[in-house]
């Protein structure tokens, strides 16, 4: 008998059989690695027992970074978490382009360049980018075009939607490819929307908030999130976070954070941000429900769902600023479907998701009352004591090393400011705060490990100072010092300064640590450690570990144990045990990685992806390296 | 003041002071190092600078008042880059203020030593 090639054979066999299976959750396709920003991968190659191998597996300089210093273009925050997904990674750049990289290699495939003038040294480019979206159809058909596509934006409001193979513009898409969101933007126009954090992708629609100015007018756009068709970018719904009657007067209560979402039960989550102007609210008096909230919507109508407002009347900035983690709790025989939403207070609200009632109490505490004339401080705040606070509710005292090196200007400082434990109201001579806009957690939010439900989180331990001043003593003062003087607020009675409460060679004179990264067990609300995280580095000098750090970026959590964190100020990566919360690697990147980093496996090899591009919160050192981690052959 | 003809241990110090200006420099340009461009490492190169200067003069001057301000100066920018070294987390830099302070204190026995005689 001779043996014949059947090739109708092969091809039926190839049809039938499935794809190579990748394992589930081993993609890192959102922001946050899911939709429900949750900042985990069921990968387990990499374990607690091996880590200490891990090695360099390419690294990749994107040539995207400004140090400053020349003309008006600013030091550049990279903050982008890459994607990798249609065995790809991808990521956007503060330059605004999008690099296609072979995920093994670091080779680039393509590059795609959003020409906006944000490319160009001019005063609106702020340096910025947080990421891409990716969005594909239910059964992609190969060699079709835009079937699977990426969306970046840019710092004037566009939208830019392109092929995820080819890099090419999707022409379908809003006007050749560029949808122009700011067309929306027709309240109090002042500045143009900044896209700068990546729309959240539910089932074939991207729904899309932005970030603006502070501090700078009062009556500036705002707060507004849209719903938009993900082929098209045509617009299905709008929401808005401020009253109507409001809107001319008062403006932002936006949502520049991530959002997350449940495809399941329809719904997205909004990190509602602080309404203008940040620090005094004479003339906000009226109930503002949606500000410093998280808001549910119905993610196919954009109708509220429900809402809680995390801070009432704020006049500290503390912006809901991260994605709400989504997590199943089981709980007295039940599971709660639930959302953890960690904020800049430090309070960890953990509420069941479809109803936005607590599952932890919260607690309404009488808090000081302002003395600034014209502004009435809400008489209580929402309090969270389970799970415990990331911050002390109480200035944590002075740092005698630094108040000692300043000859003790920290004592003396501290005398004249008005100093009453959390929520105490900005002043004319001075306020402690703390956790003040930049303290708490911030942007990257925590991770959990779902299995477990176990959630981590990092947190800054940070003292600013809150000074509101008249409006004539602000512009004499800006007239003697320039912008030094603090922000303006134009149209609000009273400018502001916000300072880090340092002494004068720049050392903080509060005790450390710093910052430090927390794991709590949300069955029952209880912290499982905290440790100091990171090292302070000043003029190269690095610090005690037990100082901690300040940190801007978030963890990620894998199945086997381990959790990933760039953040620090010492531009080191880190692999920390998930049991003990034990430092088991660490590794030197180009600057530090405020970028949560992405986790992914691709050809049977589990690769950890930081991008390295710093921010000047944390540190003056900023860089470009995309840098990609794995365990030898 | 006795002599300072120290022999091994001055050129001891000369060879610890050139390594650490050839390592702190290094530190400086390489981003890798995590200490590149900062003060601390700029400081560094100036006191390595400087001892070699010292340490040169010592071996030169071999006694008197100002080889002995400069020797016991010496001491003081061994302890102090070790210090630097450490908060730098730079290990070899450490080790070459090993090496230094090996030299410093056979210079000080020998001389010692010589000057009993």
């Amino acid at each position: 008998m001779k043996n014949r090639f059947y090739p109708h054979a092969f091809l039926l066999a190839a049809l039938l059989l499935p794809a190579a299976p990748r394992a589930e959750g081993q993609d890192w396709s959102d922001f946050n690695g899911n939709v429900m920003g949750q900042k985990y991968s069921t990968a387990s190659q990499i374990t607690p027992a091996n880590v200490k191998n891990l090695g360099v597996a390419w690294s990749l300089h994107t040539g995207d970074v400004s140090y400053g210093g020349a003309g008006k273009m600013p030091k550049t925050q990279w903050q982008s978490t890459p994607l990798f997904v249609n065995n790809t990674v991808y990521v956007s750049t503060p330059f605004f382009r999008i690099f296609a990289i072979e995920p093994d290699t670091g080779k680039v495939k393509w590059i795609y360049a959003a020409h906006t003038m944000s490319n160009e040294p001019n005063a609106k480019f702020r340096g910025r980018n947080r990421g891409i979206a990716y969005w594909a159809v239910a059964n992609p058909v190969a060699g079709q075009h835009c079937q699977k596509m990426l969306y970046i934006g840019t710092v004037e409001g566009q939208l830019h939607a392109i092929d995820a193979d080819s890099g090419q513009l999707c022409q379908g898409f809003g006007n050749h490819g560029i949808l122009n969101v700011n067309q929306w933007n027709t309240v109090n126009p002042k500045f143009p929307f900044e896209l700068n954090q990546p729309p959240v992708v539910y089932k074939d629609m991207l729904v899309l908030g932005w970030a603006g100015i502070d501090s700078l007018w009062q009556a500036s756009p705002p707060g507004s999130v849209f719903g938009l068709d993900a082929r098209t970018g045509t617009k299905r719904w709008e929401f808005q976070t401020i009253p109507e009657n409001m809107r001319q007067k008062i403006g932002t209560a936006n949502v520049w954070a991530a959002m997350s979402v449940d495809v399941a039960n329809g719904m997205v989550y909004l990190p509602v941000s602080s309404p203008e102007n940040n620090f005094y609210g004479g003339d906000r008096l009226q109930d503002m429900p949606y500000a410093t909230s998280v808001t549910a919507l119905h993610a196919d109508t954009g109708q509220v769902a429900w809402a809680r407002q995390l801070v009432h009347h704020d006049l500290w900035d503390l912006d809901t600023n991260s994605a709400p983690t989504l997590v199943d709790i089981p709980k007295g025989g039940k599971t709660i479907p639930a959302l953890v939403q960690a904020t800049k207070q430090g309070f960890l609200f953990v509420l069941n998701r479809l109803t936005g009632e607590p599952i932890y109490p919260i607690v309404e505490k009488p808090v000081p009352k302002s003395n600034v004339p014209g502004e009435i401080a809400s008489a209580t705040q929402p309090w969270v004591p389970t799970p415990a606070p990331t911050v002390g509710d109480r200035f944590p005292g002075i740092f005698k090393l630094a108040d000692w090196a300043g000859g003790g200007q920290c004592s003396r400082d501290y005398a004249s400011y008005r100093d009453e434990g959390r929520f105490t109201p900005p002043s004319m001579g001075g306020t402690v705060v703390m956790p003040p806009t930049a303290g708490g957690v911030e942007w990257g939010g925590g991770a959990v490990d779902p299995a477990t439900q176990t959630y981590v989180v990092n947190s800054s331990n940070l003292v600013r100072i809150y000074q509101l001043m008249a409006r004539n003593e602000f512009n004499a003062l800006e007239k003697k010092i320039g912008p030094a003087a603090g922000s303006p607020n134009f149209g609000s009675p009273y400018a502001s300064r916000t300072f880090n409460f340092f002494n004068k060679w720049g050392m903080p004179c509060w005790n450390p640590p710093y910052g430090t990264l927390s794991s709590y067990d949300l069955k029952t609300g209880k912290l499982l450690w905290r440790h100091p995280f990171g090292q302070v580095q000043q003029w190269g000098f690095y610090m005690p570990e037990s100082w901690g750090s300040v940190t801007i970026g978030g963890p990620v959590i894998t199945k086997s144990g381990l959790i990933f964190i760039g953040a620090s100020m010492d531009s080191r990566v880190r692999a920390v045990d998930l049991k003990t919360g034990n430092v088991l690697w660490k590794h030197m990147v180009a600057a530090p990685a405020v970028a949560t980093p992405a986790i992914y496996t691709y050809r049977g090899r589990q690769y950890i992806l930081f991008a390295a591009g710093g921010n000047n919160l944390v540190s003056p050192r900023v860089g470009d390296q995309l840098v990609a981690f794995t365990l030898p052959n | 003041m006795g002599s300072l003809s120290c022999g091994r241990g001055t050129w001891c110090i000369v060879l610890a002071s050139i390594t650490g200006l050839a390592i702190a420099l290094y530190d400086y340009v390489t981003p890798e190092t995590g200490i590149d461009q900062s003060g601390g490492v700029l400081l560094v190169i100036v006191a390595m600078g400087l001892m070699l200067c010292a340490a040169l003069s010592v071996a030169l001057l071999g006694s008197g008042l100002v080889a002995g301000i400069l020797f016991f100066l010496i001491l003081l920018d061994i302890v102090g880059t070790a210090i630097a070294g450490y908060f730098l987390e730079s290990p070899m830099l450490m080790g070459a203020m090993v090496i230094a302070a090996i030299g410093w204190f056979r210079c000080l026995v020998v001389s010692a030593q010589r000057n009993w005689q």
